[in-house]
């Protein structure tokens, strides 16, 4: 009757994870709705079997592409929780060197001890998936908002308008008229945040990933006019995705 | 009604500050970086900054919240609300007594537009009870607050009427105009106040007059009449004007977000994790973002930004007018301030109109 959810792991910080277990107020009434089978973080698995299986981090070496396609065959449900398994998150930004660079950098005479790394690719370049939870770590309302969603049998509202419109209504003063240094990515990354960073005065950098529609390159020119030049208005812009894009534009330069 | 009375600016300051003291008064609050917004106050001193240009919000805020519950449904029996039982539905509205203090002619003028959005129609219970309990009063712009601001091309540098009380500053005096029985029975709770004599008509009108020509730049913002802007619009549906901007604009919504006027949004349920009970949500939502012309089934119809700019455009210079009879746009600049991209309605107009004098358009 209650669905089965298993909370999996790939390349991550399992940030996202420790803001489930961080929901105290709602955790009781979480577990009285899904039969929690599987979630490292928290608990040894009871089961090996599960409807809904939310998975964080992002594909960094060979040896889990099975082990997510083994995910994705038992899930009737794959959700890509968190900015990594959404869009690569930070781990993307070593897309912008090759693998073995990288790994020539930190491991210097000993790149075989991680041999199997690859791009680091979000989980929809793997397998497919079904809904996304975004933001580096996740939101827990947008998790309960998921959760809710499904077992109501309805499509998540995955918020498809930048951060400005959160941030208007908040009335925050924009951080581009303080004009003090800070280079908000608000016009362009997805809302859900409730416009968090700004909402304390720090520029948003783009955890949510792109809008649909956005208009980047209107976006590096109020970068730049506010003071910033245009390689680094492009590098702040790749913080969180660098991902698929990031490899396109691989110029080789740090 | 049309009455007038004079009183001294102390003795209608200590009135401010006793009614702040029973009632929530709301007015511009400065901000940081020269903005200002709406806010609870208690005293008067709103009424003489120098320094105000439109708030970042409009007072619209107060009748149509960002975001506001619109009722609370719950399932009677032991089933979750979606399994079809028959739901219990329950609503509060606000009716909070509220003086919106300090709000300029073209605010003024916006909220008298929303009052016919939401009296049309289905009238909307939650704005009317707001807009019911809520006091006007106004304050009349002697010079334009901003340089983005073009009131005065689209007739609402003045207003005449949507107020409960409308002050014009006299120097040491202020001259309260009344416009409802609402604002007279308020001020009746107004010490040290007297009727307009004679000579302080004549000192309204001189004040009046001189606006026209302290005006005269920012009514020029706008290269032809306002009330010509629906037919400059008319016809411009393919205009190259569009793509010029379209291309700029980042359709982020925030010129929806703070206009005074934009009254849609949109609707969500939301449920408790036992499913048993749950709200219905409503929050402002904005023509030029990509969702909003979305339909099920994955169609949108205006999918590119320059069709949603265009969209906005309309709506408040051509359909708002052709429904109601008044321009949508009350020319307060505030989406040109807030445009990341630099995007200015009178600049958008008149580069409409030239085009049409070019006869490059189609339409």
């Amino acid at each position: 009757m209650k669905p089965r959810v298993g909370i999996f792991s790939l390349s991550s910080c399992e940030g996202c994870q420790l803001q489930i277990l961080n929901m105290e107020e709602e955790l009781l009434d979480l577990v009285q709705a899904i039969d929690l089978v599987s979630f490292r973080e928290a608990m040894d698995p009871i089961s090996g079997e599960y409807d809904i299986a939310l998975v964080e981090g992002a594909v960094t070496r060979e040896s889990e592409i099975p082990v997510l396609q083994e995910i994705r065959r038992k899930a009737d449900v794959l959700v890509a929780m968190g900015a990594c398994a959404a869009a690569a998150g930070v781990i993307g930004l070593r897309n912008l060197r090759s693998p073995e660079e990288n790994l020539r950098r930190v491991y210097g005479e000993h790149p075989d001890v991680a041999d199997d790394v690859t791009v680091a690719r979000p989980l929809d370049e793997v397998v497919e998936v079904d809904y996304y939870i975004r933001s580096c770590p996740i939101d827990r309302d947008e998790f309960l908002h998921l959760i809710k969603s499904l077992l109501m049998g309805k499509e998540p509202y995955d918020p498809n308008y930048p951060v400005c419109v959160e941030c208007r209504i908040d009335e925050n003063v924009c951080l581009y008229d303080l004009n003090d240094g800070e280079f908000c990515q608000g016009p362009v990354t997805r809302a859900g945040c409730g416009a968090l960073c700004p909402g304390f005065g720090s520029a948003c950098m783009g955890c949510r990933g792109l809008v649909d529609d956005a208009n980047v390159e209107s976006m590096i020119d109020i970068m730049v006019e506010a003071g910033i030049d245009e390689r680094e208005a492009r590098r702040r812009l790749e913080l969180f995705h660098a991902g698929p894009e990031g490899k396109k534009n691989d110029n080789g330069e740090d | 009604m049309d009455t007038a009375k004079v009183v001294g600016k102390p003795a209608f300051a200590s009135f401010i500050e006793r009614q702040a003291e029973e009632v929530s008064v709301v007015a511009p609050v400065a901000r940081a970086a020269g903005e200002f917004s709406y806010g609870e106050v208690q005293d008067a001193s709103s009424l003489e900054e120098e320094e105000y240009i439109p708030t970042l919000s409009s007072p619209k805020k107060y009748l149509l919240p960002p975001q506001e519950a619109l009722f609370r449904f719950s399932s009677p029996a032991d089933s979750a609300v979606h399994e079809g039982e028959e739901l219990e539905y329950t609503a509060d509205v606000e009716q909070k007594r509220r003086i919106l203090l300090a709000v300029r002619p073209c605010d003024i003028a916006a909220i008298h537009r929303m009052d016919q959005v939401f009296s049309d129609t289905e009238p909307d219970p939650h704005y009317l009870a707001r807009r019911r309990a809520a006091i006007i009063i106004g304050l009349d712009c002697l010079e334009p607050c901003d340089e983005l601001a073009f009131c005065a091309a689209v007739g609402t540098s003045d207003a005449d009427e949507g107020f409960d009380l409308l002050l014009t500053d006299l120097g040491e005096d202020w001259l309260v105009r009344v416009g409802t029985d609402q604002g007279a029975e308020l001020l009746e709770e107004c010490q040290e106040i007297r009727d307009a004599t004679e000579q302080d008509l004549q000192r309204l009108k001189d004040v009046v007059q001189a606006k026209e020509k302290v005006f005269r730049k920012c009514q020029e913002r706008l290269d032809f009449p306002g009330e010509d802007i629906p037919e400059v619009l008319e016809g411009s549906e393919d205009s190259p004007v569009w793509d010029e901007y379209g291309d700029r604009c980042l359709g982020c919504g925030r010129c929806n977000l703070v206009c005074p006027t934009c009254f849609c949004f949109d609707v969500e349920d939301t449920v408790s994790l036992d499913l048993k009970e749950g709200e219905r949500t409503r929050r402002w939502d904005g023509c030029t973002l990509l969702e909003f012309a979305a339909v099920a089934g994955g169609e949108n119809f205006r999918r590119e930004r320059s069709d949603r700019l265009r969209h906005m455009f309309l709506h408040k210079g051509k359909y708002g007018p052709e429904r109601y009879g008044d321009l949508y746009c009350i020319g307060c600049g505030r989406c040109a301030r807030t445009c990341l991209a630099g995007i200015d309605h009178p600049e958008v107009y008149n580069a409409l109109m030239r085009h049409r004098d070019k006869g490059d358009d189609h339409g």
